[in-house]
Formats: C-alpha cells, structure tokens, sequence
C-alpha cells in the first residue's frame, strides 16, 4: 500500500474526529480507556475507530515484530495506511438512506466501519481503505464496494478473497439496504510472517 | 412547545428509544458545529452533560426530531432502525404534538455485541 497516497493520520485535524487524533485514541486504549472520557465514548467516529484500533492491536505483536524483522528498513508503511484509512474513515460522511418506510439512515462511517470489521472472520486479513462507486445517497441506486485489503504471506489469496467479499457482503445485506452490485478487493500487501507463514492470527 | 415540555418529550423518546432492542446506545444528533458547541457548553457549565442527545427543531409544519443510534453488531441496523423509528413515534404521540417527524440515523455499529 502506498502511504504516500494517503493523509498522515498522526497529522490529521483535530476536527476529523470530534476533535480527537488517532494519536490520542491510541493513548486512550493505553490507558484501559480510564478515566472516561465522555468526548471520545459519545462520539460516533471515535468509537468506530477505536473499534479498528482494536482490531489493529489484536494482530499480535509478533506479527508486527515478524514484519519489521524482514524489513528491516523499517518499511512501516502497511501500518500507516491502515491507521490512515481508519481515521479517513470513521468520519461520518454521506447519510446513506434505510429503506424501512421512514425517515432513517446510516452514515458512511458506520459502514465502513461494517466493512473493516469484516476482519474479524477471515485470519490475517487487514483491511486498509474501503470506498464506494456510485451514488450511495440514492436509495436503489447500483454501488460498487471497493476494498483495498492486506494479506499474510502464504496464505492462499483468492480464498481469502471470497471469504473477506462473502463476509463483506453479509453484513452489508444486514445494515444496510444498499443495491451492491459488486465488491471489488484489490490485495495491496502481503506481509512476510517469519515463522508462522500461512497461520492467521 | 414550552423548553421544559421540549426536554420532557426528548427525555421520553430517547428512553423509548435505549428500550429497543439492538440499539447499543444514542449519540448526539447533529453536526460538528453543533457537537463542538454542545462540547463547549458542556465545559463551561452552560450544558448539563445529561441534557437529552435528541435534538428537536420547531419547523412550520412539524417538530422534527434528530436521533443518532448506535447499533448491536448481532442485530440488524435494518431491523433495529425500524423498529426504533416505531417507538420514537408512539413515545412523540403521548406528548400529543400536531405532527412530528422523525428522523434516525444510525451512526456506529458496536461491533464487541456483536
């Protein structure tokens, strides 16, 4: 992935979450989220990131440590692209229409959210920026999801492919009545795992 | 409407609201402009930070009110925003208003309920 392609998250706005980095999220996890901090927990965005960060953080630490050992050039760019499409995306963006017979609507940030969540159920995969093509904010109309995904070196991609589009899909059907007519994944990286090739997390 | 009977209609609707199965939690409804105003109001004590997370606007024709969810990862958004929708409006119809509308929007998916 190329972090050059997107904003550094550690450089963002404060407005861009409420008001809050990614930075001082992740010190907010440092800190077990202790003292509360009612800014960060009643914000939508900032829980939709923290959610990521989580996900982020639960790639073990070996993981990360296995990455940067076969690379020691300290190419960490795979890390800042996911941090910068979870700040990217957390924002609530466009509000895209329920079609339940009344007035309601989900943000594009819960989606995304939806979307990236995704990795829970399928080991390994990470999943950087996800857009969409097509006009999200008119009911019926066709959307196109568009994934940018990184893999475990190993692993055999086009099943973890199917299984990340099959998940995506489900929980698009479930939150949403959006008309996908398609989910495209581009695998932008395949991260070496020194002595656990082909193991998920 | 009267401040008090504003607040006292948001309180009802948002509790109806929490009691839906499938809604994690409520945000406050608006935008940045708003949530930065509300935040420093909250810090200077012009704002009680248990003050409703609904936000009701007197249009001509109608009290529309904004609510922003937060949804069970387990549950449907679909489903829950339906029925969230059901309850805010039987709990606006007690408060006995000529016409409100209602307008929900989910905004996070809790994904640890999942």
């Amino acid at each position: 992935m190329n972090a050059h392609d997107a904003p550094d998250p550690w450089r963002m706005g404060p407005e861009e979450l409420d008001g809050h980095t990614i930075d001082e999220l992740a010190d907010y996890l440092d800190a077990g989220r202790s003292p509360a901090d009612p800014t960060i927990d009643e914000s939508a965005g900032c829980r939709i990131a923290l959610d990521a960060l989580v996900r982020l953080r639960g790639l073990t630490s070996e993981l990360i440590e296995a990455d940067e050992a076969a690379e020691p050039a300290a190419d960490d760019s795979w890390v800042q692209g996911i941090l910068s499409g979870i700040a990217l995306d957390a924002r609530a963006g466009r509000r895209i229409p329920l079609a339940v017979g009344a007035d309601a609507g989900i943000t594009e940030g819960a989606v995304r959210g939806v979307i990236r969540a995704a990795e829970n159920a399928v080991a390994g995969v990470l999943i950087g920026r996800c857009r969409f093509q097509g006009d999200i904010t008119a009911a019926g109309e066709p959307v196109r999801v568009l994934v940018e995904a990184s893999v475990p070196y190993g692993a055999a991609i086009p099943d973890l492919v199917d299984r990340l589009r099959a998940e995506i899909g489900a929980r698009l059907a479930a939150h949403t009545t959006l008309n996908v007519e398609g989910i495209d994944i581009t695998v932008s990286d395949v991260r070496q795992l020194s002595n656990r090739t082909g193991e998920g997390r | 409407m009267t401040i008090s009977q504003d607040q006292g209609l948001a309180a009802d609707i948002e509790n109806a609201v929490r009691a839906v199965p499938g809604v994690s939690a409520l945000f406050r409804a608006g935008t940045l402009v708003d949530h930065t105003i509300d935040a420093g109001a909250r810090l200077t004590g012009l704002r009680d930070g248990s003050a409703p997370l609904i936000r009701l606007d007197q249009a001509t024709d109608a009290l529309r009110a904004d609510i922003a969810i937060g949804v069970h990862g387990r549950a449907g958004a679909v489903e829950t925003t339906r029925r969230a929708h059901e309850a805010a409006l039987t709990a606006a119809a007690a408060h006995g208003p000529d016409r409100v509308e209602i307008r929900i929007t989910v905004v996070h998916i809790d994904e640890a309920q999942r």
